[in-house]
C-alpha cells in the first residue's frame, strides 16, 4: 500500500468519525442553535457530586462530569434548554453541544440520559432534585438507556464543542413528554476516570452550552368555515425565525381529512414521501384531501375524494411541507428505531374541525391537542389566555388562534383540576400567574408570559386534586390582613378520612402561611376534590369535602382567610363539587353527592332550603344566572339540566325561609358537565357525554344549538372566554375545542 | 479456516470470550464449529397487581365500581431489573384508548446486580372526572421502563 493511499485511508475515517460525532444536518427547513445562558427564563444547569451530596453547584462555571475511582465518586451534569422560542414546531434533529474545557483521560464514555424528574438550577444537589426534596434515587432520576453517548480523546477533543443527539427526547417533548432535561454520566461499564470532563456552564463567560435545532414550524392561524357542502380552510405558512438557517423553503402543505372522528395522532406522512390526493395514511385510513407545493394559504373542500357529507363532522389536520418533502411531524423517515414516528407524531399538528350543512353549518373556533384525556377545564383569562393543565404538561394559549405561546410546562404529576389564573395588575406577584396543584404533591406557580415557574412547593406528603382557590390581596377588604395574594388548596389522601389538610399559601413565594389539619381536636376532614371558593364579602374561604361516606362527619367548611381558623361547619354528606356564591354572597349554593342543591347563609351558616329534583340527585356545581335576589340557579343531575328560582319571605333570609321554585327542566343530555351560566347571558352551556357541548336558553330550558366535539368522547366543564365570545372545553379525546359563542 | 472465518463473523460483544477460548485452544486443529453460547442475562419481567387503596392489603382485582372506589393502586413486581438507576411510567389509558394520565416514578437497584423491586403508584378515582363524570369502562395500564414499553393490564370501572 502506497503511502498516499494510507493518507486518503485516515483521511476517509477521520471524515467518518467527524460525521459520527457531528451528524451533518438532516433536510429540513430551519435549524436554529439556541445558546443557554443567565438571561434564560426557563432551563438551567449544574453538576451533583455524590462525595459532596448536600452541596449546589448551580452557580458554577464548569460542569464536571466523572467517574469514581480510588475513594473518588461520580460527579454528573445536569441540563435543561429554554425552548421557549420554538412553541410549535416538528422536530427533525436536535443535538446538545458542549464545550468541553479538559478532558483527564481518553477512551472514557460520556452518555446522555433523559431526565424524569423535576430539579430546579439553585436547588438539585446529589441527594436532592428540589431545596428541599430528594430525588427518588440519590444522584438524579433517569432513563436507563443512553438518549446518545460520546468518547472524546483527552489530546485532539479538548477546547472545542461536541454533540450529543437527543433527537427523540426533543421530540418527546412536543408530543407528551415533560421536558426536565439532561443528566451527563461517565459510563463506568468499562472503567473510571475519576476527574473526567469539564464543559462550560451557563454561567461561563463563553462557549455556554447549546442546543442545535433542525425542524419545520408548524402552520398557524388555521381556520375553517363550513358551508352547505363544503368546508373552507385557511391558515397561515410560517415564515423563518429571526436568526434561523434555513435549508430548505417552505413549499405548501398537506392536509389531511377524517369523518366523525379525528385524524390519527399517529397518522404522519413520512418526510420524502410524495403523496397524492385522494391517497390515505395511516391504519385510520386518514385522506390526503389537498397537497400543495406553491405556499397556499386556502383550500375549499367541496367534496374530494369521496365527497362531504352534510351534518357530519370532519376534522382536517394541516402539516407544513418543504422543498425536500418533509412535513412538521415530530418523526424522520425511518420506520421503525431511531427517527421512526411515535404514536403522537402528528399530534400537535393543528387541526380544526367542522360540520357542513345545508340550514346550520358550524366548525370550531380552534382545536388543540392536549395530549390527554383529563377533561381538566381550560382556565381562562378573558381576550389574553388560555391555561390547559392535561395529565403532567401545561399549556400556554393563545385564545385567538389556540396556538401554544410556549412549549409545555412540565408538571411533576398529574393535573386534575382548572388552571387558575389571574392577571398582572390584579395579582399581588406582578405579572400573569397560573396556579396548579397537582397529584406529585406540589403546588405550582407558573408565570404565563414566560412559561417559568416561579415557585414549587410540597406541603404536604399527598396528592392533590382540586383546583386552587384564590383570595386575591387586591379585591379583599380590611379584615384580610395578609400582605399577599393567598392560595388555598385542599388535599386528597385516599388512605384516611379524618385527616386530610388545607393549606394557605403565600401566592408570590408558595410558603405556608397555615394549615388545617382535620382530625384530633379538630373535626374529621375527607379527600378534597373541588377548588375552594372565596366569600369577599364575608371574609371567608368555603371549602367542600367528602364526609366519610355519610353525615357524621362535616363536609362544607368556612375557614379564615387570614389563620386557617375553621368558623363554621356543616354536615351535609359528601360533596365533590365547589360551592357557589350568589352574585350579592347572599347565598352559598351547595350541591350534595347524589342529593339536593342546598342554600346556606353565608353568615350564620344555616340552611335556607334546599332541592332534590331527582334523576339520581344533583351532580356537579350549580351556576346562578341572576344578580340579585330572586336568583335563577341552574343545576344537573344524571341525565337532565335544571332551572330553579330560590327566594326568602325575608330579608335577611331566615333558616328554612328560603324556598326553591321549578322554573324548567328536566332538560335532558347525556351525563352533563356542571352548567355555566352567569348574570347577562341568555344561555346555558353545559358539555355531555354526547360529545357535544350544548346551548340552552336560559328562559325556557329548550336545548336549541349544540356543537359536537368528536363523537364517542366526554365533554368537560364549559369554559367562556367573554372577551372574545367563545365557549371552551376539554374532552375525553384529549383535545381543547374552542366555539363561537352564541351558537 | 473456514471456522475461523464463521467465529470472526460473531458480534463483537462475544469478541473476548472468542479471544479466550481461541487461546485455550491454540494449536488443536479445528475441523469442525466450536459452539459458543454466551450466558444469556436473566430476563427481564414484570407483573402488575391493581387494588383499591380502601381495600386492605393489595389483593389483585381487575373490576372497581365508581362508588366505592377511592385511589387506584398499580403495584408493578419487577424481576431481573438491571442495575442502577430506573424510570417506571404507568400509562393509563381511558376506554377510548386515549392516555388520561402518567405516572412516572424512579427507583434504583444496586450496580452489579439484578433487582426484584415492586414499584408502587396510585392515581386518584374518588371524587376526579372520573366519577364526576362517570368514566366507565374497560382501562388500560401500560406499563413502561426507561421508555420502553414492557406491558399492560386491563381492567373495568363500573359505573354506579
Amino acid at each position: 500500500m502506497k503511502v498516499s493511499d494510507k493518507l486518503k485511508k485516515r483521511l476517509l475515517l477521520a471524515l467518518l468519525l467527524s460525521a459520527a460525532w457531528d451528524c451533518s444536518p438532516v433536510a429540513a427547513r430551519e435549524q436554529k442553535t439556541l445558546t443557554l445562558t443567565t438571561a434564560a427564563t426557563r432551563g438551567g444547569d449544574t453538576y451533583i457530586d455524590s462525595s459532596a451530596t448536600t452541596s449546589n453547584f448551580g452557580t458554577a462555571t464548569n460542569l464536571n462530569v466523572a467517574g469514581k475511582n480510588s475513594g473518588a465518586n461520580p460527579v454528573r451534569a445536569l441540563i435543561q434548554f429554554d425552548l421557549t422560542s420554538l412553541p410549535s414546531i416538528g422536530v427533525k434533529q436536535a443535538k446538545i453541544n458542549l464545550f468541553v474545557s479538559s478532558i483527564n483521560k481518553a477512551g472514557f464514555i460520556y452518555e446522555a440520559h433523559l431526565l424524569t424528574s423535576l430539579w430546579t438550577e439553585s436547588g438539585a444537589t446529589w441527594a436532592n432534585r428540589l431545596a428541599t426534596t430528594a430525588w427518588a434515587t440519590a444522584g438524579g432520576v433517569y432513563n436507563a438507556t443512553a438518549s446518545s453517548s460520546l468518547t472524546p480523546n483527552n489530546t485532539t477533543d479538548v477546547g472545542i464543542y461536541h454533540a450529543w443527539d437527543i433527537t427523540a427526547d426533543a421530540q418527546s417533548w412536543y408530543s407528551g413528554t415533560q421536558n426536565f432535561g439532561h443528566l451527563f454520566l461517565q459510563n463506568q461499564t468499562h472503567g473510571n476516570d475519576a476527574t473526567g470532563i469539564n464543559i462550560n456552564s451557563r454561567e461561563a463567560a463563553t462557549n455556554n452550552p447549546q442546543i442545535a435545532l433542525t425542524f419545520l414550524q408548524q402552520i398557524s392561524s388555521l381556520n375553517a368555515a363550513a358551508g352547505n357542502g363544503s368546508v373552507a380552510l385557511s391558515w397561515t405558512n410560517p415564515t423563518p425565525i429571526s436568526g434561523s438557517t434555513v435549508l430548505e423553503a417552505y413549499t405548501g402543505v398537506l392536509i389531511l381529512r377524517q369523518q366523525d372522528k379525528a385524524v390519527a395522532a399517529a397518522s404522519v406522512p413520512a418526510d420524502g414521501t410524495t403523496y397524492s390526493q385522494c391517497s390515505t395514511i395511516g391504519s385510520n385510513n386518514d385522506v390526503v384531501v389537498f397537497v400543495s407545493t406553491s405556499s397556499a394559504t386556502t383550500f375549499t373542500d367541496s367534496g374530494v375524494c369521496g365527497g362531504l357529507t352534510n351534518d357530519h363532522l370532519y376534522f382536517y389536520k394541516v402539516f407544513a411541507l418543504d422543498a425536500a418533502t418533509n412535513y412538521s411531524t415530530e418523526c424522520g423517515t425511518a420506520t421503525s428505531g431511531t427517527g421512526a414516528c411515535s404514536a403522537n407524531g402528528s399530534a400537535i399538528v393543528p387541526e380544526v374541525t367542522a360540520v357542513p350543512s345545508a340550514t346550520a353549518p358550524y366548525h370550531a373556533a380552534w382545536v388543540f391537542n392536549t395530549l390527554a384525556g383529563s377533561l381538566s377545564s381550560p382556565g381562562v383569562d378573558p381576550g389574553a389566555s388560555v391555561v390547559t393543565a392535561s395529565n403532567a404538561l401545561m399549556f400556554d394559549l393563545n385564545p385567538q388562534t389556540g396556538a401554544p405561546v410556549a412549549p409545555p410546562i412540565g408538571i411533576g404529576g398529574a393535573v386534575a383540576g382548572r388552571p387558575v389564573l389571574i392577571d398582572g395588575p390584579d395579582d399581588s406577584i406582578g405579572h400573569n400567574v397560573a396556579y396548579v396543584p397537582a397529584q406529585d404533591n406540589f403546588v405550582y406557580a407558573a408565570n404565563t408570559d414566560t412559561g417559568s415557574l416561579d415557585w414549587v412547593v410540597s406541603p404536604s406528603s399527598v396528592p392533590f386534586v382540586a383546583s386552587a382557590g384564590i383570595q386575591a390581596k387586591l379585591f379583599s377588604g380590611a379584615s384580610y390582613i395578609l400582605a399577599q395574594d393567598l392560595v388555598v388548596v385542599g388535599t386528597h389522601n385516599a388512605g384516611s378520612t379524618s385527616a386530610n389538610q388545607i393549606f394557605g399559601l403565600n401566592g408570590n413565594s408558595g410558603a405556608t402561611v397555615w394549615t388545617f389539619t382535620g382530625g384530633g381536636l379538630n373535626p374529621s376532614l375527607d379527600i378534597i376534590s373541588s377548588a375552594p371558593s372565596v366569600d369577599y364579602v364575608h371574609g371567608a374561604i368555603w371549602v367542600t369535602s367528602r364526609s366519610n361516606g355519610g353525615t357524621s362527619q362535616p363536609s362544607l367548611w368556612k375557614l379564615n382567610p387570614n389563620t386557617g381558623v375553621v368558623l363554621f361547619s356543616a354536615k351535609l354528606g359528601p360533596i365533590d363539587y365547589s360551592p357557589t356564591l350568589s352574585p350579592q354572597s347572599d347565598v352559598l349554593f351547595v350541591s350534595v353527592n347524589g342529593g339536593a342543591l342546598t342554600a346556606i347563609d353565608p353568615v350564620t351558616g344555616s340552611t335556607l332550603g334546599s332541592i332534590n329534583p331527582g334523576d339520581g340527585g344533583v351532580k356537579n356545581s350549580p351556576a346562578v344566572a341572576t344578580a340579585s335576589m330572586p336568583y335563577t340557579v341552574v343545576l344537573t343531575t344524571n341525565s337532565q339540566v335544571w332551572s330553579y328560582q330560590f327566594s326568602c319571605l325575608t330579608n335577611p333570609c331566615l333558616p328554612g325561609g328560603g324556598t326553591f321554585t321549578k322554573f324548567w327542566g328536566g332538560t335532558a343530555i347525556n351525563n352533563p358537565s356542571a352548567p355555566l351560566t352567569y348574570s347577562g347571558l341568555t344561555k346555558v352551556y353545559v358539555g355531555g357525554g354526547d360529545g357535544k357541548i350544548h346551548e340552552l336558553d336560559l328562559a325556557t330550558g329548550v336545548d336549541g344549538k349544540q356543537r359536537l366535539l368528536n363523537t364517542s368522547v366526554t365533554v368537560g366543564d364549559v369554559g367562556i372566554d367573554t372577551v372574545l365570545s367563545l365557549a371552551l372545553a376539554s374532552a375525553s379525546d384529549g383535545r381543547c375545542y374552542a366555539f363561537a359563542i352564541p351558537f | 479456516m473456514s471456522s475461523m472465518k464463521r467465529q470472526l463473523r460473531l458480534p463483537s460483544l462475544f469478541l473476548p470470550v472468542l479471544g479466550s477460548i481461541m487461546i485455550a485452544i491454540g494449536g488443536c486443529a479445528m475441523n469442525s464449529p466450536i459452539m459458543i453460547v454466551a450466558p444469556q442475562p436473566a430476563p427481564l419481567a414484570m407483573a402488575v397487581r391493581l387494588c383499591d387503596s380502601a381495600a386492605l392489603g393489595c389483593v389483585n382485582t381487575t373490576n372497581f365500581s365508581l362508588a366505592s372506589m377511592r385511589d387506584l393502586t398499580v403495584n408493578v413486581d419487577w424481576q431481573n431489573v438491571p442495575g442502577g438507576t430506573h424510570t417506571q411510567q404507568l400509562a393509563v389509558l381511558l376506554p377510548n384508548g386515549v392516555v388520561y394520565q402518567t405516572i412516572s416514578q424512579g427507583f434504583g437497584v444496586p450496580e452489579s446486580t439484578l433487582g426484584s423491586p415492586t414499584v408502587i403508584d396510585a392515581m386518584p378515582v374518588a371524587g376526579t372526572f372520573i366519577t364526576q363524570r362517570q368514566l366507565a369502562g374497560e382501562w388500560t395500564v401500560q406499563v413502561s421502563l426507561d421508555g420502553a414499553v414492557v406491558g399492560l393490564q386491563k381492567f373495568q370501572l363500573e359505573a354506579n
